[in-house]
């Protein structure tokens, strides 16, 4: 079934057809919170909230836009409310490990580096961080960012610049040799 | 190289596949010549890699199944302005009016129980005008509800003081 057909069923009220249409952006709208809180629950719990919302206002989605732009719409700025709650109650612990101490077996660099990237990510400015899981882990257009985030192209270019330099810099050790 | 500087302004929007086919055409032919820049390239090729990597081993044994029944569960609860709404028209329009009389004959009667009580008049002040007493008295009356009455014990060869 079209996904237009399913929002519109889901407009006049079937609730069964809205599990249809979520089904196929769970996983993802699951990793982009994942990457922004870095947090199973929180990742978990947000995910669903964003359906919720999703389904709750559905029937002002006007089909103007892409139904998955209008989706991470609401992922983001769920995600960016989150974070300013999260600056605001600063005793809510983040899932973040501490330093692994490294070593030669494969699995520990790579948990070692995930954890690095973690921290990385926790550290960058959360519009840049969400500018950055759009591109690198959404595979969005600059232009398609743009519309999510309700910026210009260039903020959306700069924003990922910064971010990728970020990541540049805290991997480095990482990236020698261009691994 | 001279064309460094272009093509590393280049190269994000070429790793993102943003450049227009000339652009691309002369960043592809810098990269065959120039190990710098190649490694530039390199490094942004791996930091998507690393990210996508990193974000992929924490989601794989995400519980995806258990979402649609959280949404499901919080579809069926109801929203805040549902409750208010509830509770308006329960308040308001009653669905069972023998309950909701007994309701507002126990509201008259708590009502009238705690009227008296809120409306009693304050206890009056006690004014003491004389005391009966062999003894010499003084009396001082404060300036709120407290009056104070001494009596002072008589001393030999003397009536009393006051």
């Amino acid at each position: 079934m079209e996904e237009r057909e399913l929002i519109e069923r889901v407009q006049r009220g079937e609730k069964d057809a809205f599990r249809d249409l979520m089904a196929p952006y769970q996983r993802k709208i699951y990793s982009l919170l994942y990457g922004m809180v870095w947090n199973r629950e929180d990742a978990l719990e947000l995910t669903q909230e964003v359906f919720v919302k999703a389904y709750r206002s559905i029937k002002g989605f006007r089909m103007a836009s892409s139904f998955y732009t209008w989706l991470y719409r609401i992922a983001v700025n769920l995600a960016l409310d989150f974070r300013r709650q999260r600056v605001a109650n600063p005793e809510i612990q983040k899932e973040v490990d501490p330093p692994g101490s490294g070593g030669p077996d494969s699995s520990l660099l790579r948990k070692e580096l995930n954890e690095q990237i973690n921290r990385t990510l926790a550290q960058l400015p959360p519009q840049q961080r969400a500018v950055l899981l759009f591109r690198e882990i959404e595979g969005l257009t600059y232009k398609e960012i743009a519309k999510v985030m309700g910026c210009r192209l260039g903020t959306v270019m700069s924003r990922l610049h910064y971010a990728r330099e970020g990541m540049r810099q805290a991997l480095a050790p990482y990236l020698k040799g261009g691994d | 190289m001279p064309d460094c500087s272009r093509v590393a302004s280049l190269l994000e929007k070429y790793v993102d596949e943003a450049l227009s086919q000339d652009e691309t055409a002369f960043v592809k032919g810098h990269l065959k010549g120039c190990r710098r820049c190649q490694k530039e390239l390199e490094e942004l090729f791996a930091i998507r890699e690393h990210l996508r990597e990193a974000v992929a081993a924490e989601v794989a044994d995400c519980p995806l199944a258990g979402i649609w029944e959280g949404v499901a569960e919080r579809l069926e609860a109801p929203t805040a302005m549902k409750r208010i709404w509830w509770w308006g028209k329960t308040l308001v329009f009653p669905v069972r009016p023998i309950k909701a009389l007994a309701w507002g004959a126990a509201l008259v009667v708590l009502f009238l129980v705690t009227l008296p009580l809120l409306t009693a008049p304050p206890t009056p002040r006690v004014v003491v005008e004389s005391v009966e007493s062999e003894h010499p008295v003084m009396i001082f009356q404060g300036e709120g509800e407290t009056t104070i009455v001494w009596l002072f014990e008589k001393e030999e060869g003397k009536e009393g003081k006051r």
